[in-house]
């Protein structure tokens, strides 16, 4: 077990390569020039001498040849730095790597990651504003499809070809085909907004004015009320997939000889199902926790940009837009790693709940 | 559902005849193939619900091809001023330019007929005015979108589109992915570690995010969107199809005809063509099928983000966009995604008949 883990993490050192240069040549494809886009943006106002053009290219290392630029992403992604913070909530964009592992009292030990283009804010703070909105919304998006899908899943496999499974065979399949784009805008136009019910806000995933003043409890409200229709959006695709292999996997495991052993035993047949059929069932569709991730990222995007929730997707296309590439690469190889990471410990799981399979040298 | 166990039990009688066609037409690989197929094609018609999903699909493509017969600012045919014209819908001669249908009607004089589009006398690019933002009426059967187009027309001409990026994006997955992973099962050892290492890649990747990045930064007008779009889509989705066909080979190469060509003296190239590529598509088939469906939601999701399709052309994502921007505007939102919703449905019942029909032991 521990060999096999030590071998995936190896395995991941050219996976994390191969993802950063992906990255680096996208970034290299934009071929966008911060300093023309900086001016562009006013900052530097539009009358710069050459020198200073030339400076500017030395601090974002542009005039550098390619394998150092690429060399330095990769810095880039995984230095640990400190943060010098004057007051809270305010940075200094005057960076010390870390040569030693206290930091001092006013600074905080973090990634480095660089600094976004448009206001040169650590991407760190960035991400770290957004992130936790993205994986809030994924993990309950999660918890309710699971939630849903595995009683549904062992109803349709225990009444199989009842009228009750092929109602919810159709529902699922259509609900795999309903495109998130299209139920999100339609729940925005019919249940926000005040056009025709106005039971949600429209945007954002809490209240603009006043959420400081809320208290704890008041706070937690306001959010579940802003990410009811983002949720709705979020889950329902993956609760569709989910009660699929559910179904499938307890129709096999239903037939096999151990179920019918503990049928002759004279168990009841609720024993049977929930104690001895469902823990095996459910082996495939908890290791699909680690595949939804990346699919959940990518919902994201879109549920994100319907609702004007600036979670990963909502920050990445905003950086897009500007366009501030270093920053939407940046997100890209972040979630990328965190994919991967979510992989291997769905793997690890893997053999865990289910002694059949050896992560021996034979695998 | 219910018709799944009389199914099983047809499946048999169907095998029978074919499992005697080896003894019965010699060991000639050509004529086995075929039956192989005819008996798959047999097994898929004999579902109502693949049918169904068969005749959807041809009726969109039908949609596609005839569009501008349906909807267009033009008519079919015209009689004007003593002089017929063809088609002028498909060729927009430059006589008849400054005219749309409605401005059509009023020059025409007693003598002039025209046969006008089946369904909406709006262009893709027609803007009416008059009708800005307006609900279904019987001017413009499913409204319009905020600058005064069409969305009817809109709806059918996006249909192009949506076909167009969905078969051309899946046909590049199938062919890299069907290129790397039967070099990655043939070969196995560092090939399939190298090219496995790169699926592993694509996994972790966002696709979403590194497609709208990659068509932000590129930014091609016109068609050569749809072309980019494909390309993306392709580039990025191959990864399925490539560890299904390294499975599949891994099994198929320990098989005796593959030894016995080997030892005939076949090189590399020609076992992977000839034998193991034609004995392990079929999975690829299902695969690329349910491909199509998923490629028709990434280019939807991505024209509504308004990455993809520009919008001088009809697409379905894009019309979704303006609904997103004018929330009372129902129209804007329900016909599109229904469209997408409807070509989704059908590309995917198509690939679960196929596969009931391949494999029944693969069937959910």
């Amino acid at each position: 077990m521990w060999q096999y883990i030590v071998r995936r993490l190896l395995l991941m050192i050219p996976t994390f390569f191969g993802i950063t240069f992906v990255c680096f040549l996208v970034l290299r494809m934009a071929n966008v020039d911060p300093v023309a886009s900086q001016m562009e943006m006013g900052l530097q106002g539009g009358q710069v001498s050459q020198e200073a053009i030339e400076h500017l290219r030395r601090i974002y290392h542009l005039d550098k040849p390619w394998y150092e630029q690429y060399a330095r992403l990769v810095v880039r992604l995984t230095r640990p730095v400190c943060i010098d913070y004057l007051e809270e909530g305010q940075f200094t964009s005057a960076w010390r790597p870390m040569s030693r592992l206290a930091c001092g009292n006013q600074s905080r030990i973090s990634l480095d990651l660089g600094t976004s283009w448009r206001d040169g804010r650590p991407i760190i703070e960035i991400i770290a504003e957004a992130l936790p909105i993205t994986v809030l919304l994924a993990l309950l998006s999660l918890f309710i499809a699971y939630s849903i899908a595995i009683p549904l899943g062992i109803y349709s496999a225990v009444r199989q070809y009842s009228v009750g499974d092929q109602i919810s065979t159709v529902v699922v399949f259509m609900l795999y085909s309903l495109p998130k784009f299209w139920i999100g805008t339609m729940l925005l136009i019919f249940f926000a907004g005040g056009h025709y019910l106005d039971w949600f806000p429209l945007q954002g995933w809490h209240s603009f004015e006043g959420f400081e003043e809320m208290s704890l409890g008041e706070r937690i409200g306001d959010v579940a009320w802003h990410i009811v229709l983002p949720l709705v959006t979020l889950s329902y695709n993956a609760f569709a997939a989910l009660s699929r292999y559910m179904r499938t996997g307890m129709l096999e495991v239903i037939r096999q000889d151990y179920i019918r052993t503990a049928r002759a035993k004279g168990l009841s047949e609720k024993t049977v199902v929930f104690k001895h059929a469902l823990r095996n069932s459910l082996i495939p569709i908890i290791t699909m926790l680690g595949l939804l991730l990346p699919f959940m990222v990518s919902g994201s995007v879109v549920v994100e940009f319907i609702f004007g929730i600036r979670g990963m997707g909502g920050v990445a296309l905003e950086a897009i837009r500007l366009p501030d590439y270093p920053l939407v690469i940046t997100i890209v190889a972040f979630v990328s790693l965190l994919t991967m990471l979510g992989i291997l410990i769905s793997d690890i799981l893997y053999g865990v709940v289910d002694p059949r399979i050896s992560y021996g040298k034979g695998s | 559902m219910s018709t799944s166990e009389s199914m099983m039990t047809e499946k048999k009688a169907v095998a029978e005849p074919a499992a005697k066609t080896p003894q019965g037409e010699g060991p000639l690989a050509k004529p086995v193939k075929r039956s192989y197929w005819r008996m798959v094609g047999r097994q898929f018609w004999r579902r109502r619900i693949s049918r169904v999903g068969l005749y959807v699909i041809a009726l969109i493509f039908l949609m596609a091809f005839s569009a501008d017969f349906l909807a267009s600012d033009k008519p079919v045919l015209l009689h004007m001023d003593g002089k017929t014209w063809v088609f002028p819908n498909l060729t927009d001669p430059s006589d008849l330019r400054r005219y749309d249908n409605n401005t059509l009607i009023d020059v025409m004089g007693p003598d002039d007929w025209a046969l006008m589009p089946l369904v909406s006398w709006w262009g893709v690019n027609n803007h009416d005015f008059t009708a800005i933002l307006e609900a279904p009426s019987r001017r413009h059967l499913l409204g319009t979108d905020p600058s005064g187009r069409d969305v009817m027309t809109r709806v059918i001409h996006g249909t192009r589109v949506s076909l167009a990026v969905g078969i051309l994006a899946v046909s590049i997955m199938v062919v890299v992915g069907v290129l790397l992973g039967s070099l990655a099962g043939f070969y196995g050892g560092k090939v399939d570690a190298v090219i496995m290492r790169i699926v592993e890649i694509f996994l972790c990747i966002p696709t979403m995010l590194l497609i709208v990045t990659v068509l932000a930064i590129l930014a091609p007008s016109g068609w050569w969107m749809v072309v980019a779009m494909m390309v993306c889509i392709g580039l990025t989705g191959w990864t399925n199809i490539a560890r299904l066909i390294r499975g599949e080979i891994f099994k198929v190469k320990a098989l005796e005809y593959v030894q016995a060509s080997r030892a005939l003296g076949g090189s590399d190239v020609r076992i992977i063509l000839r034998h193991v590529i034609p004995n392990s598509i079929s999975p690829v088939l299902v695969s690329a099928t349910f491909g199509i469906a998923s490629a028709i939601l990434l280019e939807g999701a991505l024209s509504f983000l308004g990455f993809g399709i520009p919008p001088d052309m009809a697409s379905w994502g894009g019309i979704l966009t303006a609904a997103r921007g004018n929330i009372s505007a129902w129209w804007l939102a329900i016909f599109p995604g229904f469209a997408i919703f409807v070509t989704v449905t059908a590309y995917n019942l198509l690939g679960e008949g196929l596969r009931d029909a391949i494999d029944p032991r693969l069937k959910t």
